[in-house]
């Protein structure tokens, strides 16, 4: 049996883990009521919370928010960790204190289906975007110092995180101050990494006249075939028995955005044996969760409310394929003058191809701007 | 020849949930968890999975008897080669979650292992045994 590695203090639980605070490093935990209200059960929200080096706790910060993936101990930005080349010095630079005095947060949120909630309301995972905007972030502004105003309130992540950012800012647009999704998920579901969702028929191979084609589901950034969409599907169906149970990016995808079935499990956007399309599924979809699609439904009240706010980045050769959904939406801002910016790299993967200090300098002009702006207003 | 996995008699909660049986060739490693050596998922080992509900300890789970209900990835059961292999055997405990909708479902609770089944509290796993798959009954055990 897997052991846990600590014993429980008074009132601990080991939902979402339990970390001792460190140097600038705090964590907090909470539980949420409106997620324990659907769940039928106690469920928590845990944050993992890296004070800036000149921390006043009498004084208010503007939050980086970083989003995606369960972080375990790990402080934002893998602060104190630095193994992967585009961190690297971010400590130092940190602990110099030349670095933007803000707090940076990432989040502890694993559930049934995947290690990371992502962060909106759903059929099957319950009120996840509404605890975090009405729960867990009050709660850590209250606690640590947040500015409290959508100035002072910065969305991050790539990935699952790219997702996450961009969907927060559109669909809390009077909340969030500002976003920086990279090699987003499925900005747009005609790109659902190389599915058109919309319009295909089957996921898992492409029909020819006379040959079937399996469909890619990775590749390196030459463009070598990693794996076909279908093994990834067949792995998490091992792993579940059925998709939703696996634990993987396919079953949080049936999680988040499906409607829930009569037998209380997602519905499947596809059959996971066949890969054949459910369009009725992909029509809930579309019209809950397509990001590209709701900008567009939305562009008249909304893009006043996200202009300038938008900063997207992808990788050309996203081995996700995850550049096609970066295209789409990105035409759309550009249609309706968005006023941020969204950039891709040549010969570059799944990958926003920026620094943290460099984004955090991006930042930090940024945050001179818009805080400024609202002072002015306030005054 | 036969995979049989036991529960060790010690366990007096039922189990309900997902096994799954990991394969691997023999390597340098000794990580004690098969699947951590060579990386999850799409660059991990291959994995053989059937979901049990009410299981009991000291019951006996021969995964022959269960062929038909077994999902394999990347190739099925009956397919695993006749070479040196490295065998281990993996349970997810399952939570019922009885949510306010009036549903009923199965998954995962989270102990702090962070939405992976391997990294979660109370999820079981047995020993690595290195067998020539093929030859003799495997029996790999579920200990407390």
């Amino acid at each position: 049996m897997i052991e846990p590695e600590y014993e429980l203090k008074d009132g601990e639980v080991y939902q979402q883990g339990n970390y001792e605070d460190h140097g600038l490093v705090r964590y907090f935990k909470m539980k949420s009521e409106l997620l324990s209200d659907f769940w039928g059960e106690d469920i928590y929200l845990g944050a993992n919370i890296l004070l800036p080096k000149r921390y006043d706790p009498e004084k208010k910060y503007p939050m980086i928010l970083c989003q995606g993936h369960f972080p375990g101990g790990t402080a934002p930005f893998r602060y104190d960790v630095e193994l992967r080349e585009r961190e690297q010095g971010f400590t130092k630079y940190w602990n110099s204190g030349k670095a933007p005095q803000v707090i940076c947060v990432n989040f502890r949120d694993a559930n049934m289906f995947y290690d990371d909630s992502y962060r909106v309301n759903s059929a099957n995972l319950g009120p996840y975007g509404d605890a975090y905007v009405q729960e867990l972030i009050p709660a850590i502004e209250e606690k640590y110092g947040g500015l409290g105003t959508p100035e002072g309130r910065i969305l991050v992540g790539g990935s699952t995180g790219g997702w996450i950012s961009a969907a927060l800012q559109l669909f809390c647009p009077d909340f969030f101050g500002g976003t920086w999704p990279g090699f987003a998920d499925s900005l747009d579901f005609h790109d659902h990494q190389l599915m058109d969702l919309y319009n295909d028929e089957n996921v898992y191979y492409i029909q020819h006249p006379w040959r079937k084609v399996e469909r890619p589901g990775a590749r390196d950034t030459r463009g070598n075939v990693l794996w076909t969409y279908r093994e990834e599907n067949y792995y998490e169906l091992a792993i579940g028995g059925r998709l939703e149970l696996g634990m993987g990016q396919f079953g949080i995808y049936n999680a988040v955005f499906s409607p829930c079935g009569e037998d209380g499990y997602p519905l499947p956007v596809y059959d996971t044996l066949t890969g054949e399309i459910h369009k009725d599924i992909v029509e809930y979809w579309g019209e809950h969760y397509d990001l590209t699609a709701y900008i567009e439904r939305n562009h008249e009240w909304l893009m006043p409310k996200i202009r300038g706010k938008f900063h997207l980045r992808a990788g050309d050769m996203d081995n996700f394929y995850l550049n096609l959904g970066h295209y789409a939406m990105t035409e759309v801002l550009e249609k309706y003058d968005h006023q941020g910016y969204s950039v891709t790299f040549p010969k570059v993967g799944h990958d926003g191809n920026i620094t943290i200090i460099d984004m955090m300098e991006e930042m930090r002009e940024y945050l001179k701007k818009t805080v400024k702006r609202r002072r002015k207003k306030t005054k | 020849m036969s995979v049989i996995i036991k529960i060790s008699p010690k366990f007096k909660e039922e189990l309900n949930g997902r096994l799954l049986f990991f394969i691997d060739r023999p390597g340098e490693n000794e990580e004690p968890m098969l699947f951590k050596r060579g990386g999850f998922g799409m660059n991990g080992c291959p994995v053989f999975g059937v979901t049990f509900y009410g299981l009991k300890g000291g019951d006996e789970i021969n995964l022959d008897e269960q062929k038909k209900h077994i999902f394999g990835s990347p190739f099925p059961f009956d397919e695993i080669p006749h070479e040196k292999l490295l065998v281990q055997a993996f349970f997810i405990r399952y939570h019922k979650y009885k949510r306010k909708d009036g549903h009923e479902i199965w998954g995962m609770q989270d102990f702090g292992g962070g939405g992976h089944f391997a990294n979660n509290p109370f999820n079981l796993y047995s020993d690595v045994k290195a067998v020539k798959y093929g030859e003799k009954d495997i029996k790999l055990t579920f200990i407390t």
